[in-house]
């Protein structure tokens, strides 16, 4: 069966949710794009990912109690599964292997 | 927004929309906390965007999304709704601009329903809504001191006879005995003059205690306010300076504290200089000072004349501090005669501030909220026969896969942006509404200077837009939705439209309903001001000129010269050859206040004890404002000093006290601390109305040589010029003391600038224009639907021409059809006039709500602007070429 990749959004999310690991939470997660790339998600698409990236098996989530912040609303803990994982890694090294050799090309400088 | 033990709390009814929005279960309700733990993140961001706009805007995508997607799409819809909005909303501004036309005609309607509906909004939001600019405003309460009889509410004018002002050891003895209060004060208003080089120029004053500005709690601009030892006796005279005047009068010199100011001719110490917009305790006034000691060593407990306020205590509620001080008030009355039968009662400043504003404010919103009513069912009528056009095209959508829902979806969003766009074009109309309305605006309204577009007025004209959008799209949406008995492709639209019809119809004749309701509303509130404004007032008001004169202190201690002085200047003024008569009278209609001082009144069943308004008057006062002397004779230059004290009664006196007998003879007296003689009625003359609508009291006059008041109300009859003649009465009065501050108005002036002419004014032609609006669209309305109908029933006529029908007889069908509908929205907008005016505030329609007259205009007019709508479909069905029609088939 042929490998299904990532999409960019999805890509960035996981890692996200990675990087955040215990405070992966969803507006830690948009937070955590708009710092480190700027990305301003909103809130109907970074749902709408989670809920795919779930369906497909990659991340999951685990329901907390919720902060006085949040007016005791519960909120949910993202983490990404070993597949999830996996896919990550299959998306990077499909990328690797497309920009090898293509930064000669381009001008810049082959790192 | 309120944010509650540091955390934000969302605006309520955003929230419920959300959840009910959102996936059920814990899911949903973690989509809930997210927004909650943004709004606080936005909250710390110090962004302009105030929180509950910033939570609105947040939610009302998924809302919409969830109601247009959520009609039988997939459940937990939510994710991506704000994607399939803008692919909605892009295929509707595609479709929409296929139509200009109509989208035109649309956003047109919406933008006048709207914006009639935001600026009725922004006043209602500056008015009763909008925060005091005071800190912790809530928990500031005026105190009164009522009749225990006299029920709740706030007391107005009429009921002002039966309330007292305080008295300053009534209020010593409540700041004393009171825990409930953080701080209470009194304060009277007092008219100071000011010396320029021009001449002396009146001052609007308000004398304070200290409390006072502890209660409202307004740092000042520069140095202080007043403070305890300026309350002390004998103290240094100091003044605090409202902003207007520090930048008026001394060119907002920032080294004024310490500087010295004449007032009243008494040099006063400038202590503090207030911020701008402090109000207290109202609008306009220009410098505050503490009691003057005369005041504050008023010796009795009757004839009192300070208003008290006070700041609850932390922790303590409206409801503990007036048991404290009705309590209080009972112990009083157990030791001083004079306070017995009196209770306190508190009520929140802001109610104070606006009570009688408030009907009149409300009645405004429903006006314009009915205006938008109608604009809705215009739209949705127009949508309706847009989606009937359409039938077609949707059709082959449906043919070639598209969802039910999913075309339900379109129309729906094809009138959420018709919405928004025509909310957009009515916050632009309001804005540019906003400065010639807030001129006409009576500034005795609540906070009229804070009438403005801000995140309120903008959050409400969205939300406004939307539920218009929602309320205009639903039904072509839900026709779309539950239309499924015919085939797609199958059949033009001819078939069904017996049943459209009935839809169409009903709305038109909702449209006529509406409007009648508000043109009703309008006439009889027209009616109501031009009822009041020609009720005979008791005085003429034609030519005559009023100047306030206060005299300086040096006068005031000496009856005589008080007296010498008014004579003398009314004397001088009437002797003029351009004069036709000059008076003067303590108390004037229209001109100052109007207070009601402890009095009794011999009856047949002895003493009455009662508060009587009463006025002194110079001998030419009665001659010069017009008011006749019905019984006995007028006040006279033997009625001096040393003679018998003698009063003159109004009517309405005579007849509440003395119902059977002849007033002429009977006595009264005021029960006022070196004021408690008995005076002998000696003549009666008509009564006068002291305010606009205010129904005459019991009053009595007195001569100035025996009631030797040393403020007075000069008045002058002149037909001539009133810049010459007023000119003359300021130098008149220069002559005789060059210190004293003089301001000339007509009394027409007077009566239009009253608090009670303004509002009338305001409310009816606020009234005039929203039902002339609705009116307008209201034919719309009726000419859109017999218009419609005559189209689709082309066929029909032409069938009737080709069969020998005749033209007459096709027009008076086609009017016909106008009529009823006309009619029918009649009748049921009567009927609704007639059940809901018995709840309306009375005040408002002087005249009542069910004036036969007024009802019966209206419907005439409406009746007969349906006919008028009507008549160009009428003639253009008479015009049905049946070969055109027919030829086709």
């Amino acid at each position: 069966m042929a490998k299904k990749y990532l999409g960019e959004l999805e890509q960035m999310i996981l890692l996200a949710v990675l990087r955040l690991g215990e405070e992966a939470f969803a507006v830690g997660i948009m937070g955590e794009l708009d710092r480190e790339v700027g990305r301003k998600v909103s809130r109907g698409s970074l749902y709408k990912t989670l809920d795919r990236l779930r369906q497909k098996g990659l991340v999951r989530w685990r329901i907390e109690d919720g902060t006085p912040e949040r007016g005791g609303k519960p909120r949910r803990l993202f983490t990404v599964t070993p597949a999830g994982v996996a896919a990550l890694e299959d998306s990077r090294e499909a990328l690797l292997n497309l920009w090898d050799g293509v930064l000669g090309t381009l001008g810049g400088e082959e790192g | 927004m309120k944010r509650r033990h540091g955390e934000p709390v969302p605006p309520r009814l955003a929230e419920r929309l959300l959840e009910w929005a959102a996936p059920k279960g814990r899911t949903g309700q973690s989509v809930v906390g997210d927004a909650r733990e943004e709004l606080s993140a936005h909250l710390r961001s110090r962004s302009m965007v105030p929180p509950g706009l910033w939570y609105w805007m947040h939610v009302l995508p998924i809302v919409v999304h969830h109601l247009v997607l959520g009609l039988g799409a997939a459940p937990g819809a939510v994710p991506g709704a704000v994607a399939a909005i803008l692919r909605d909303g892009r295929l509707a501004v595609r479709t929409l601009s296929r139509r200009p036309g109509l989208a035109m005609a649309v956003v047109a309607t919406l933008a006048l329903g709207i914006g009639g509906s935001t600026v009725a909004f922004s006043i209602v939001n500056a008015a009763l809504l909008a925060p005091l600019p005071y800190d912790e405003p809530d928990e500031l309460v005026g105190i009164y001191r009522l009749r225990t009889d006299l029920p709740g509410g706030i007391p107005d004018a009429a009921a002002a006879s039966q309330s007292y002002s305080v008295p300053p050891l009534t209020f010593r003895d409540w700041e004393d005995g009171a825990r409930s209060f953080e701080a209470m004060g009194a304060f009277e208003g007092v008219a100071f003059s000011y010396a320029t080089p021009d001449g002396p120029v009146p001052v609007a004053g308000v004398s304070a205690t200290s409390g006072a500005f502890r209660a409202f709690g307004v740092a000042p601009a520069l140095g202080r306010t007043i403070l305890p030892e300026d309350d002390e006796r004998g103290g240094t005279r100091v003044a605090v300076l409202g902003a207007g005047f520090w930048a008026r009068a001394l060119s907002a010199d920032p080294s004024v504290v310490g500087r010295t100011v004449s007032l009243n001719g008494i040099p006063h110490v400038v202590v503090g200089v207030m911020p701008p917009g402090f109000t207290f305790p109202y609008d306009g006034v220009d410098v505050w000072t503490p009691l003057s000691d005369e005041r504050r060593g008023w010796p009795t407990r009757s004839g009192g004349f300070l208003q008290v306020v006070g700041r609850l205590a932390d922790g303590e509620s409206v409801h503990e501090a007036q048991e404290e001080m009705a309590s209080l008030q009972d112990r009083l009355g157990e030791r001083h005669e004079e306070e017995r039968d009196l209770t306190a009662r508190l009520y929140p400043w802001r109610e104070i501030q606006v009570a009688g504003a408030r009907p009149g404010i409300l009645l405004l919103l429903s006006a314009a909220g009915l205006v938008l009513l109608i604009a809705c069912a215009n739209i949705t009528n127009l949508l309706l026969v847009r989606a009937l056009e359409r039938d077609h095209e949707l059709a082959i959508r449906r043919a070639l896969g598209a969802g039910r829902t999913h075309i339900a979806a379109q129309l729906l969003s094809e009138a959420l942006v018709l919405a928004l766009l025509g909310g957009g074009v009515a916050l632009l109309l309001a804005a540019g509404a906003l400065a010639p309305l807030l001129s006409a605006l009576p500034m005795t309204l609540p906070n009229a200077a804070g009438v403005r577009i801000d995140p309120q007025v903008l959050a409400f004209a969205l939300v406004v837009s939307c539920a218009a959008g929602l309320a205009t799209g639903l039904v072509p949406a839900w026709r779309t939705l539950h239309d499924g008995r015919r085939g797609p492709l199958l059949g033009s639209a001819a078939g069904k439209h017996g049943r459209k019809h009935r839809a169409h119809s009903a709305l038109a004749v909702s449209e006529v309903a509406l409007a009648f309701i508000l043109l009703s509303g309008a006439a009889l509130s027209l009616k109501s001001f031009v009822q009041v404004s020609s009720e005979d007032r008791g005085f003429e008001t034609e030519n005559r000129l009023a100047m306030r004169v206060s005299l300086p202190a040096e006068y005031r201690a000496d009856g005589a010269a008080i007296t010498r002085f008014f004579e003398g200047l009314t004397g001088r003024l009437s002797a003029r050859p351009d004069v036709v008569a000059a008076g003067a009278a303590s108390q004037m209609p229209y001109s100052g206040g109007v207070s009601f001082p402890p009095a009794s009144v011999e009856t047949a069943e002895g003493v009455t004890s009662t508060n009587l308004h009463n006025s002194a008057v110079s001998l030419g006062y009665f001659a010069t404002a017009g008011i006749d002397v019905l019984r006995g004779r007028p006040l006279e230059a033997r009625d001096g000093a040393d003679a018998l004290p003698v009063a003159v009664v109004n009517e309405t006196l005579a007849r509440t006290f003395w119902p059977e007998e002849d007033a002429l003879g009977r006595r009264l007296r005021l029960d006022l601390p070196g004021d408690s003689v008995w005076r002998t009625v000696v003549g009666v003359v008509e009564d006068v109305r002291y305010g606009f609508g205010w129904d005459p009291f019991p009053e009595f006059y007195t001569t100035i040589a025996q009631r030797p008041l040393w403020y007075q109300t000069v008045l002058v009859h002149s037909p001539h010029d009133d810049r010459v003649i007023a000119q003359a009465m300021r130098e008149t009065l220069w002559s005789l003391d060059g210190d004293i501050p003089s301001e000339v108005r007509t009394w027409e002036e007077l009566i239009r600038r009253s608090r009670g002419f303004t509002f009338a004014r305001f409310s009816a032609r606020a009234m005039t224009i929203l039902a002339t609006l609705a009116a307008l669209l209201a034919v719309v309305g009726v000419y859109g639907v017999v218009a419609f109908t005559v189209r689709s029933r082309r066929h029909e006529l032409g069938v009737r021409v080709a069969l020998g029908g005749t033209q007459p007889g096709i027009l008076v069908d086609v009017l016909t059809r106008g009529l009823r509908l006309a009619v029918s929205g009649i009748l049921i907008g009567s009927a609704v006039v007639l059940a809901a005016g018995r709840y309306l505030d009375p005040t408002l329609f002087r005249g009542g709500t069910r004036d036969p007259s007024v009802l019966g205009a209206v419907a005439l007019s409406l009746a007969v602007t349906g006919l008028v709508a009507s008549a160009l479909p009428a003639f253009r069905a008479t015009r049905v070429d049946p070969v055109e029609v027919l030829l086709p088939e």
